[in-house]
């Protein structure tokens, strides 16, 4: 509408070129990333060797491809989006804070009738009860920028049943040494910092979203391999439900934690498990699965991002 | 509190006011956190859904707030008397408001009843009080005399919103 413009000034104004464009966008394999800074690092600088674990959800495809499926989930929590984040690679909760939910479904399990097949929900579930030897050697890994994973050698997502058909199409799509790396492949969480974290076995990708200092929205994104059975969307979506029992154990702790932050009696987070004073600056490293030298590695970026225009 | 039993059905083929009464009684067993008897209502295949879309009509290939057998519906009930379980420290309370339950379908042939109650949930921890307002459809068989449910599907009228944590169950 140009009527009610004429000499006003307006194709001098900032309003004039309309929305402002996005200048830095990358797909990378179906994942679109966009900066709107011009400054900072740019795409490679920024991922580095962090993309591998898009690179091996998407090859667990046979056709090397992803496919958004089952729905976009989105949950509130009440706490600081660094919870959620420092939460994914906290290998010291959960056969504490999940004893209610994997504890009892190990109980449960138990008791049980002798069946056939352990249901996909008790595969899914029970692993939370792993010991802290089996955290301990799952490993992390440490990558630039505040990346990093757990599950470097093996991982809570190993020991899920297979699926029938599943390797022979990847077999067929990779031959067979290269399909069972791509399977062998057991990461357990990614985190990209500041806000992002996939599971690679999984195929999901959840999103943590700032409301406010105590408000976070957790944006949950499933994924279908296309050319491959059905039933690993099926346990996707089951790993992703937002009512689960293990989500309760956790929403819980958020929570309380966020209470905790607002007492004065003691100011300090202490993150110091497993430190070694030589760390800052290490990168694609592989540590002790129960470090917590990934949280600390997060706020080492945090400092650098922030402290960058400077 | 007080205990109200389950009665018999009358008959081989349900009466409307049988499956009222029986709706009616599922809502103050959770009400009144009487889980197991609640579970007892449920037939050994049955699953609870709350879908996460609106209209939808695939539980498996499409994300639910909730899909789950009698299984895992034990696991859950187990889980909520747990000594460990913190989230339920202190524990959370329940209120059910029901419309009369309208019968949609009977067909005593496949022993197959479909029943529709509009209702208010309302869930209460601490200081916090949700209301959740939603349709419940059961799909309703008759066993040895009793009426068991095969399904049940929980329609939140704002079933794609942000929620927190739903503990009980609705
Ligand atoms: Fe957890």
């Amino acid at each position: 509408m140009k009527k009610g413009y004429e000499n006003t000034g307006f194709e001098q104004s900032h309003a004039a070129s309309g929305m402002a464009p996005v200048r830095h966008v990358r797909n990378y394999r179906g994942f679109v990333f966009a900066k709107i800074n011009d400054g900072g690092l740019d795409f490679e600088e920024f991922f580095g060797e962090s993309l591998s674990s898009f690179d091996n959800m998407i090859d667990r495809s046979p056709a090397g491809q992803l496919k958004v499926a089952g729905g976009v989930l989105r949950y509130m929590h009440n706490c600081n989006w660094k919870m959620r984040v420092e939460n994914q690679t906290d290998t010291c909760h959960p056969m504490v804070a999940h004893e209610s939910s994997a504890g009892t479904v190990v109980e449960v399990w138990k008791k049980a009738p002798p069946v056939t097949k352990k249901p996909m929900a008790v595969e899914i579930i029970a692993p939370f009860m792993s010991p802290y030897e089996f955290f301990e050697n799952m490993g992390i890994r440490i990558w630039d920028n505040g990346h990093g994973h757990t599950g470097v050698h093996h991982s809570i997502h190993s020991d899920y049943s297979a699926v029938p058909g599943y390797f022979d199409k990847m077999k067929a799509a990779y031959g067979e040494e290269r399909a069972k790396a791509i399977l062998g492949e057991n990461r357990h969480n990614t985190v990209y910092f500041p806000n992002i974290m996939i599971k690679g076995p999984i195929q999901l990708l959840r999103h943590f979203k700032p409301i406010a200092a105590n408000k976070t929205l957790v944006e949950s994104w499933t994924f279908q391999l296309v050319d491959a059975p059905d039933m690993l969307l099926e346990r996707t979506l089951m790993y992703n439900r937002p009512t689960s029992i293990v989500g309760h154990d956790d929403l819980e702790m958020y929570e309380r934690a966020q209470e905790g932050l607002h007492s004065n009696g003691n100011e300090w987070v202490n993150l110091q498990r497993l430190y070694s004073p030589d760390e800052a600056g290490q990168t694609n490293v592989a540590v002790n699965g129960t470090s917590e030298w990934p949280m600390r590695h997060q706020y080492r970026a945090w400092t650098k991002f922030m402290t960058m225009g400077m | 509190m007080s205990m109200v039993a389950e009665a018999q059905l009358k008959n081989a083929v349900p009466t409307d006011q049988e499956m009222i009464d029986f709706m009616v009684r599922e809502a103050r067993l959770i009400d009144q956190q009487r889980f197991d008897e609640w579970l007892d209502l449920y037939a050994d295949d049955a699953f609870y859904w709350t879908p996460l879309e609106w209209d939808q009509t695939d539980p498996r290939l499409t994300c639910s707030l909730m899909y789950e057998d009698k299984l895992l519906l034990s696991i859950r009930v187990e889980r909520l008397k747990g000594a460990r379980t913190f989230s339920q420290k202190p524990t959370s309370r329940c209120h059910h408001v029901l419309q009369t339950p309208q019968v949609d379908s009977r067909n005593p042939a496949a022993n197959n009843y479909v029943t529709w109650t509009p209702m208010h949930h309302i869930e209460t921890r601490m200081d916090e009080q949700t209301l959740y307002a939603a349709w419940a459809t059961h799909h309703l068989s008759v066993e040895n005399g009793r009426l068991k449910i095969k399904l049940r599907r929980v329609d939140l009228i704002n079933c794609d919103a942000a929620f927190g944590n739903i503990q009980l169950f609705m």
